[in-house]
């Protein structure tokens, strides 16, 4: 009998145990033979470890299972292979290099985001074709970064916290500053999904005060979202929700009303750039001089204008709106208006 | 999640990837779990020495070798493969994948339609289905993949490319003639960053920039001393003494979504909840644009070499509106 052995080795000669025996194990066995239970402590002291052990090892992803009887009548504990083991994924060097490039960018973060990840890459290593140098040589050809590190670790944190609750249909809470107030406020949001666009991540959800479906920034979230515990899902999701079409939409698709036609031409220079980024819904015209026209669908609202113009800075000079004949007045205007400030 | 734990998860997966690689270096095992070679050297074999299966004869204790740099594992057939990827680590390797920029076309992204895939067998189609359409990222343009194919060929050959690529600062298409020597994606935006051997120097290049590569029959040697790894960085811009300072004033509805931007340059703080931002730049003419995008909540405010400048620009685009009237 011994007495006094680390949590972490007593878990692993657990598991150990019930993957080798690959058969029922009764409690009393384990209580016997396992080191980590086979130690003086009272019946019921030991009884209450091996509990908490079991719902520990459940949690992350271990399927400790009870069998009353099997088929030869034995009663015991067991774990599945087939439920246990990662199915072996056949990946391609593609693939390979792939997660080699995603386990770099993994490598340093202390957040859970990267924490998960690194646990994910490492259970799909086994399979990977590629030989330590070409994957030494992998980080020198590729780098992805997809968080600002150490700036980004309460969004890693809110992240992290956020892809459970999409995962398991739980609430999020959590306060957040509007860009277009200015305001704190508290939000209580069925998350239905996570998008990436430009280099933030955005919640999709439903907005329970506001009964809406809305889009929240997480580097706008203050402080800490708030999730609660437990597996059974708290709330249904929509029929066919994609969260790809709320982050694919152009900021002045957000508006509401009627849709016009919009013209705006584009200087031979960065036309074929328009043309090879168009969204859906929008066609793009070319013309013998080189120019281009991008033709697409607007509303009429100060918002579409200022949303509108912001996308045309990024080509200043180099474009014009055509039409509706409104929006192209209160461009011209709002140009004016810029230029007599540095007279 | 608690230390133990944690450190079992950890070794349930390390374990199976020793097993299938016997000799498998410290360095490699150190690059999977984020530490480095000599930690991973004093851990390991300390952590698995006592670990077995009943009734713990020599041979049911994990054996654990090293060789130097090396290990090999013996004894733990019960561990031979690691176990499935919980539901928070599929979810959060599906947010990994769904940051690659979606370049169609380019075998990276051929990748993460693929790796999805076998994600969906992996872990239960329908959990993995259902989680798929819930993560997801801005949809990719339609040449911007095969751009970042022949850019991806001439690295692997080490092969000059050329390219048509649209300078912001000037404003206009500019040949090139460029060394590739890594492909960078920096939150969404894909660079090829190489020497470019007109200018000798080396240059990054945003792909969605560039018009057309060219691949040619020209060589090259990457210098050992390039390190890709230096571009993995918060901000992609990296100041230079020669840079110029710009400064912009925003008013307040601007001024919170510019308080968010990084990096955090010098900011001060104006009446109303306005601000002047002191942005060391390169090139006034981007901080022109970033300004413009702002429209009347910003103004840039000096040096008045870049006052000039927006006054320019606007009566270029002025003019641009007066001969595009349809």
């Amino acid at each position: 009998m011994i007495d006094a052995v680390p949590k972490f080795e007593r878990l692993m000669n657990l598991v150990a145990y019930l993957l080798a025996s690959g058969e029922p194990v009764p409690f009393s066995t384990i209580r016997k033979s396992v080191v980590g239970y086979n130690d003086f402590a009272r019946e019921d002291a030991v009884e209450k470890r091996f509990d908490r052990d079991k719902k520990e090892l459940r949690e992350i992803g271990i399927p400790v299972e009870y069998i009353a009887s099997d088929e030869q009548g034995r009663d015991g504990y067991f774990i599945p292979r087939e439920a246990y083991f990662h199915t072996e994924l056949a990946l391609t060097q593609d693939e390979a290099t792939l997660l080699v490039m995603l386990g770099n960018s993994a490598r340093n973060g202390n957040d859970a985001v990267h924490a998960n990840l690194r646990s994910a890459l490492l259970k799909m290593a086994i399979d990977s074709p590629l030989q330590e140098e070409v994957a030494a040589s992998v980080t020198q050809k590729r780098v992805h970064a997809f968080t600002r590190g150490k700036r980004d670790r309460a969004v890693l944190d809110n992240l992290d916290r956020l892809v459970n609750a999409v995962a398991r249909r739980k609430p999020a809470k959590f306060k957040y500053k509007a860009a277009s107030t200015n305001r704190v406020q508290q939000r209580q949001v069925h998350p239905y999904g996570l998008g990436y666009r430009g280099g933030e991540w955005y919640l999709v959800g439903l907005d329970l005060a506001r009964d809406d479906l809305r889009q929240f920034k997480l580097s706008r979230v203050q402080g800490t979202v708030a999730v609660p515990k437990g597996k059974k899902p708290e709330f249904d999701m929509p029929t066919g929700f994609d969260v790809e079409k709320f982050v694919d939409r152009d900021p002045w698709e957000y508006e509401k009303g009627n849709e016009e036609d919009a013209h705006i031409v584009f200087h031979s220079d960065v036309a074929w750039m328009v043309r090879e980024n168009l969204r859906r819904g929008q066609t793009f015209e070319e013309r013998k001089d080189g120019t281009g026209v991008l033709h697409l669908k607007v509303r009429k609202s100060d918002h579409t204008h200022s949303k509108l113009l912001q996308y045309l800075a990024s080509f200043s000079g180099q474009c014009a709106v055509v039409k509706p004949a409104w929006l192209r007045k209160q461009a011209i205007a709002h140009l004016q208006e810029l230029r007599k400030r540095y007279d | 999640m608690a230390l133990p734990l944690a450190k079992l998860r950890l070794y349930l997966s390390l374990i199976p990837l020793l097993r299938s690689r016997p000799g498998i270096t410290f360095r490699e095992i150190g690059d999977h779990l984020g530490i480095s070679a000599q930690a991973a050297k004093r851990e390991i074999p300390e952590a698995l020495m006592l670990c077995g299966v009943p009734p713990y004869m020599p041979h049911d204790y994990i054996a654990c070798f090293t060789e130097e740099d090396r290990v090999i594992l013996r004894f733990a057939e019960h561990f031979k493969r690691p176990a499935r990827l919980t539901m928070s680590e599929a979810a959060t390797l599906l947010l990994a994948l769904r940051s690659i920029p979606p370049a169609r076309g380019a075998p990276m992204a051929q990748a993460v339609a693929g790796l999805i895939r076998k994600l969906e067998r992996s872990l239960g189609t329908r959990d993995v289905k259902k989680l798929a359409r819930r993560i997801g990222a801005r949809r990719a343009s339609g040449t911007f993949g095969s751009r970042v194919k022949l850019i991806e060929q001439a690295m692997n050959d080490q092969r000059e490319i050329e390219l048509e690529y649209y300078t912001q600062r000037r404003r206009a298409l500019t040949e090139r003639r460029v060394r590739p020597y890594a492909l960078i994606d920096h939150l969404g935006q894909v660079y090829v960053v190489g020497r470019d051997s007109l200018r000798s120097k080396e240059l990054s290049f945003r792909v969605d920039r560039i018009r057309s590569v060219t691949l040619t029959d020209k060589t090259f040697e990457k210098p050992r001393s390039f390190n890709a790894q230096r571009y993995r960085r918060s901000d992609f811009y990296r100041p230079s003494p020669n840079d110029d300072t710009v400064r912009v004033k925003f008013a307040e509805a601007a001024a919170r979504y510019v308080r968010e931007l990084g990096p955090a340059t010098e900011i001060k703080e104006k009446a109303g909840g306005a601000i002047e931002r002191h942005v060391r730049t390169d090139s006034h003419r981007w901080v022109v644009d970033w300004s413009l995008q702002h429209g009347d909540n910003a103004e840039v405010t000096g040096p008045p070499k870049a006052r000039r400048e927006v006054k320019a620009v606007l009566d270029e685009w002025l003019g641009f509106y007066e001969k595009h009237k349809k």
